[in-house]
C-alpha cells in the first residue's frame, strides 16, 4: 500500500483519478454510522478537568442533540470538533470527533447515560460513558492554591473600585458615586477600551466623561495609575440590588500561548514585540438596599425631588402695564436628583396667565447632583391693580432627615397699571404750527405714581444756612486764618522798629544818664538828637537824625512854630556845635539847668 | 438704677420716632396699594394722613396725581408745587404742574421758582458770598504784607467789593423770594363750589359773603396774602366764625377778600 501511495504521489494525474474513484466508491456504498463515547482520561482528581469525547464514524454531518445533565459534572456546551478522512484497507473511513471539556465538582463515579443524537434526520444513540473522580492529591491542592493566588494577583493587577455614600438609598434618589479604575504600573496596559459600565438594571447613571488621572497611587504595596469618574447614580426600583462595574483594557503581551496573567508578577511580557489582548476588569459586586419613599406625610406638591435644597425666586419687574409679561425665576439650589426634578407648580390664580417654564441648570453638569436648577416662568397679568405673583410650592424628601420638607417662593408684589387703551386716531392730517402748543403735554409720561416715599422731610422749605449754627461755626476757620495772617504780617513788617514814644523815652533816659555822669559832651549830643527826633517827627521825616542845624530851623519855620522857640533852639544848636567841636567852657556849665530847659523845649515841640 | 433710667430715657427718645417713621411709611404704602386697587378716595385720605406726619416729594406728587384724576385741579396744583418745593429739580413734577395748570385754565407761571434766584438757591448764594469774602480778604491781606503798593490795591478791592455786592443782592433776592413763598396761597376747590358749573372763586371787596366780587380766580391760581404796614397778616373773622384773608396776585391786578377755606398755604400743611 505504501508503495502504491508513493507511486501515486510522484504522478499527480494518476493520484487525482484514484481519489475521484475512491469517493465514488464511498458515496455508492453508504457506510453504517457508528457511535463511541468515553472520558479521557477515564479517572481524574477533583481539581483537574477532562474531556468527554463523542466519536461518530461514518458521517461528518453536523449532529443534533443534547447531553444529559449529570450532577457533579460541569460539561461545556461548546465542543471542539475534528473531522478525519482515512483509507483503511482500501476502504475510506470518515470520522467526526466532538470533544466536550468536563470539570468535576465532587468526587465519585459519574456516568453519562446513553443519549439520542440526530444525524441526517435519523436518530441514533450515543453510548454511556463513565468517569471516576478521585480525591485531589497534594500536588493538586498546591496547584489549586497557586491558581487562587494567581487569580488574586490578577485581581490586584487591574481592578475597579466604586464608592457609595450609604449602604441604602431611596427610590429615585441620586447619589454621587466615584468609580475608580486601578491599573498596576508594572503591567503594560496600552489603553482603556471602554469606561466602566454599570452592571445593574436597578440603577440609572449619568454619562461618564473624561476621567481624572492620578499616578503613583499606592495600594496593596503597589503603585497604580488610577482613572476615576464621578457619576450620578439614581435608583429606579426599590429592593435589594447588586451593583458592579466592568471595563475592558488592552494589554500588550508576548507571543506565548499562555496569557500574561498566568504569572503576572514573574512573567513580564515583551514590550513592543508582543501582541495586544483585551482584559476584562471588574469590580466587586456590592449589595445596595433601595428603600421606597415613605407615604406617610407626603405633601401634595411632592414631585419626586430628593435631596437637600434651598429655593429663591425673583421677578424681573415689579411694575408693569396690563398685558406686559413678567419673568419669574424660581431657583432650587442644593444637592439632589436634579436630573429627575419636574418643575414646581403654581397655585391656582385667575389674575395671571402662566406659561410653561424654561429649564436651565447651573452646576456640575457631569453628575447633575449639586448646583442650581432654574425654572423661568413667563407670567402675564390679566387684571390691573396691586397683585401678588402666585406662590410656587416645592416639596422634597430629605434622605438624611428622612422626612418631607416643603418650601415656598417669597411673595412678590406686582403693580399692574391699566395701560393705555387704543384710541381711534381719526383724522390724521398734520397739526398746524399754532396748534402744537396745545399738544405739548401728553399724558404718556404724566401722573406716574411713585411706589417709594423717597426722603422724608419735616418742612417744605429747609432752613437757610444763615440760620445754621454749623455755618457760623465754620466761619471761624477763615476768620482765624485771616487773624493769623494779620498777626504774622504785622509782626514781620514791624520787627525791630521801635515806636516814636519808645524812641523818645530812650533818648530821655540817655539824657538823664549823661546828666548823672556829668558828661556834658554826650549830654549835648543826646540833647541834639532829641531835638532832631522831635522836629523830624513834626514833618514825618524818614531819617530825622540826618538833619543839620539849618534844616532843623527851616523845618520849624515851615510848621510855624513860635519864634521864641525857634530862636531858643537856634541858640541851643549853636551851643551844641560849640561844645562838641570847639570844646568851649565844659567845666562851668550846669547840666541840671540845661536838663530842665530841655524838658520844657520837648514839651513845646509836640 | 442709673443704668435703668438711662435705658428708659434712650427707649423713650428712640421708640416714638421709630413708631412715627413706620406709621408714615405704612400710610404711604397703604395709599399706593389703595390707589392700585382703584380706591382713589381712600388713597387720598391716606396720603393726607401721611403728609400730616412728614413730607416727601413723592408723597405730594402722588397726592397731586390723585387730585388731578379726581379733577380737583386746585389741590393738584398745590401738591405739585409742594412736591417741587421738596425736590425742585424734578422734571416730571414740573411737567405735571404745567399740565395741571393748563387743564385748570390757569395761565402758565411766568416766574420759575427753581431759577437761580429762587428760594432753593439761597444756600448757594450764601456759600458763594462767604467764600468770595474770605478768599478776597485773605488774598488782599497777603498781598498787603507782601509789600504791594497801595495804589495797586484799588482795582482788586473795587472788583472784590463789586462781587460782594452782587452776591449780597443774590442772597437778599432769594431770601425775599423765600419770604414771598411763605405768604403764597393756592386757590383750591371749596365744597360750596363743587355743585356749581363753574369753579371760579370770587375775590370780594369786603370780607363778607354778601359783598360783591372784585374779580374771580380759578382753583390752582397763586395768590399772596396782603400784609399790613406792621407785617401782620390782614385777615378778618366774621360773626359766623368764617375767616377771610385779603389777598392779591403777584402783579396786583387781582385783589380782594377770600374765604380761608378757599385757599391753602403753600408752605404750611393744614
Amino acid at each position: 500500500m505504501n508503495l502504491l501511495l508513493r507511486s501515486l504521489c510522484r504522478k499527480p494525474l494518476v493520484y487525482w483519478i484514484f481519489m475521484v474513484s475512491m469517493h465514488a466508491l464511498s458515496f455508492g456504498q453508504q457506510p453504517k454510522v457508528q457511535f463511541e463515547s468515553y472520558f479521557e482520561p477515564s479517572a481524574v482528581t477533583l481539581s483537574n478537568s477532562c474531556a468527554y469525547k463523542v466519536i461518530i464514524q461514518g458521517s461528518q454531518n453536523s449532529p443534533k442533540g443534547s447531553i444529559p445533565n449529570v450532577p457533579g459534572l460541569e460539561i461545556s456546551n461548546n465542543p471542539k470538533t475534528f473531522r478525519k478522512v482515512s483509507l483503511i484497507n482500501g476502504v475510506t473511513a470518515i470520522k467526526l470527533e466532538l470533544i466536550f471539556s468536563t470539570r468535576p465538582t465532587q468526587t465519585g463515579t459519574f456516568t453519562i447515560p446513553s443519549w439520542p443524537i440526530i444525524i441526517d434526520g435519523k436518530t441514533h444513540t450515543v453510548p454511556a460513558a463513565t468517569l471516576r473522580v478521585l480525591a485531589p492529591t497534594q500536588q493538586d491542592i498546591v496547584n489549586q492554591q497557586k491558581q487562587i493566588q494567581q487569580q488574586e494577583d490578577l485581581k490586584q493587577a487591574a481592578f475597579i473600585q466604586f464608592s457609595m455614600p450609604r449602604d441604602y438609598i431611596y427610590e429615585g434618589e441620586t447619589v454621587v458615586s466615584n468609580v475608580g479604575l486601578f491599573l498596576w504600573d508594572r503591567m503594560p496596559f496600552t489603553r482603556i477600551e471602554n469606561a466602566p459600565v454599570k452592571q445593574s438594571e436597578a440603577f440609572s447613571a449619568t454619562e461618564l466623561g473624561q476621567p481624572t488621572e492620578k499616578r503613583n497611587v499606592v495600594k496593596y504595596g503597589k503603585n497604580y495609575t488610577t482613572y476615576s469618574w464621578k457619576i450620578g447614580l439614581t435608583s429606579t426600583t426599590s429592593g435589594r440590588h447588586s451593583l458592579s462595574y466592568h471595563s475592558n483594557v488592552r494589554i500588550r503581551t508576548n507571543n506565548k500561548r499562555s496569557t500574561p496573567f498566568n504569572s503576572p508578577f514573574f512573567n513580564d511580557p515583551f514590550f513592543g514585540f508582543g501582541r495586544e489582548e483585551s482584559l476584562k476588569v471588574s469590580s466587586d459586586s456590592k449589595s445596595i438596599e433601595v428603600r421606597p419613599l415613605p407615604t406617610l406625610g407626603r405633601p401634595q406638591q411632592f414631585r419626586g425631588a430628593i435631596g437637600a435644597f434651598n429655593v429663591s425666586s425673583m421677578v424681573d419687574r415689579d411694575h408693569v402695564s396690563l398685558g406686559d409679561p413678567v419673568r419669574l425665576t424660581f431657583s432650587i439650589s442644593g444637592k439632589g436628583n436634579f436630573t429627575s426634578m419636574p418643575a414646581p407648580s403654581f397655585e391656582k390664580n385667575k389674575d395671571f396667565k402662566i406659561g410653561p417654564p424654561a429649564f436651565s441648570f447651573e452646576g456640575n453638569m457631569q453628575t447633575k447632583f449639586e448646583g442650581t436648577q432654574n425654572f423661568e416662568y413667563v407670567i402675564t397679568p390679566l387684571s390691573p391693580g396691586l397683585l401678588q405673583v402666585p406662590l410656587l410650592h416645592f416639596s422634597y424628601f430629605d434622605p438624611v432627615l428622612e422626612n418631607y420638607q416643603s418650601i415656598s417662593s417669597v411673595e412678590h408684589p406686582l403693580r399692574v397699571d391699566p395701560g393705555e387703551k387704543w384710541v381711534d386716531p381719526g383724522d390724521t392730517t398734520p397739526v398746524d404750527e399754532d396748534d402744537y402748543s396745545s399738544q405739548r403735554y401728553t399724558t404718556k409720561d404724566l401722573f406716574q405714581t411713585e411706589s417709594e416715599p423717597g426722603v422724608w422731610k419735616k418742612t417744605f422749605i429747609s432752613r437757610s444756612l444763615l440760620q445754621s449754627f454749623t455755618f457760623w461755626v465754620f466761619q471761624i476757620i477763615p476768620l482765624s486764618t485771616f487773624g493769623l495772617l494779620l498777626f504774622i504780617g504785622f509782626k514781620k513788617r514791624y520787627r525791630g522798629v521801635k515806636s516814636h514814644k519808645q524812641q523818645e523815652d530812650a533818648l530821655l533816659k540817655d539824657l538823664k544818664k549823661y546828666l548823672s555822669f556829668n558828661d556834658s559832651k554826650k549830654f549835648f549830643r543826646c540833647y541834639r538828637s532829641i531835638i532832631q527826633f522831635k522836629v523830624g517827627l513834626l514833618q514825618s521825616h524818614p531819617n530825622p537824625y540826618s538833619l543839620s542845624s539849618e534844616e532843623l530851623i527851616g523845618l520849624l519855620e515851615k510848621v510855624n512854630k513860635e519864634k521864641d522857640l525857634i530862636s531858643t533852639i537856634r541858640l541851643l544848636l549853636i551851643k551844641f556845635d560849640d561844645y562838641e567841636f570847639a570844646g568851649v567852657g565844659q567845666k562851668t556849665l550846669n547840666l541840671k539847668d540845661e536838663f530842665r530847659q530841655a524838658l520844657k523845649i520837648i514839651k513845646k515841640l509836640k | 438704677m442709673t443704668h435703668f433710667f438711662l435705658t428708659l430715657v434712650i427707649i423713650c427718645s428712640v421708640f416714638p420716632k421709630s413708631l412715627i417713621s413706620s406709621s408714615k411709611d405704612k400710610l404711604f404704602y397703604d395709599a399706593v396699594r389703595a390707589e392700585a386697587t382703584g380706591d382713589l378716595l381712600t388713597a387720598i385720605d391716606l396720603y393726607e394722613e401721611a403728609s400730616k406726619i412728614s413730607k416727601s416729594s413723592n408723597l405730594h406728587g402722588n397726592l397731586a396725581n390723585l387730585y388731578f384724576k379726581t379733577e380737583k385741579y386746585g389741590k393738584a396744583v398745590l401738591n405739585y408745587r409742594r412736591a417741587l418745593l421738596l425736590e425742585p429739580s424734578n422734571r416730571a413734577f414740573k411737567e405735571n404742574l404745567n399740565f395741571a395748570l393748563e387743564t385748570a385754565g390757569v395761565s402758565l407761571r411766568k416766574t420759575d421758582f427753581s431759577t437761580y434766584l429762587g428760594f432753593s438757591s439761597i444756600d448757594l448764594w450764601i456759600i458763594s458770598l462767604a467764600t468770595s469774602f474770605w478768599i478776597g480778604a485773605l488774598a488782599l491781606a497777603f498781598l498787603y504784607f507782601q509789600g504791594w503798593n497801595r495804589k495797586r490795591f484799588i482795582f482788586p478791592i473795587f472788583t472784590w467789593c463789586l462781587l460782594l455786592c452782587f452776591l449780597l443782592w443774590g442772597v437778599y433776592t432769594s431770601t425775599e423770594n423765600k419770604r414771598l413763598l411763605s405768604k403764597e396761597v393756592i386757590v383750591i376747590e371749596t365744597n360750596e363750589n363743587e355743585n356749581n358749573a363753574t369753579q371760579n372763586i370770587p375775590l370780594r371787596r369786603f370780607a363778607g359773603s354778601g359783598s360783591s366780587a372784585n374779580t374771580y380766580v380759578n382753583p390752582g391760581e397763586s395768590l399772596w396774602l396782603n400784609l399790613s404796614n406792621h407785617s401782620f397778616l390782614q385777615s378778618h373773622k366774621s360773626l359766623s366764625g368764617q375767616k377771610w384773608f385779603l389777598v392779591q396776585s403777584l402783579g396786583d391786578d387781582k385783589k380782594g377778600w377770600i374765604k380761608s377755606d378757599a385757599v391753602s398755604f403753600l408752605t404750611q400743611a393744614e
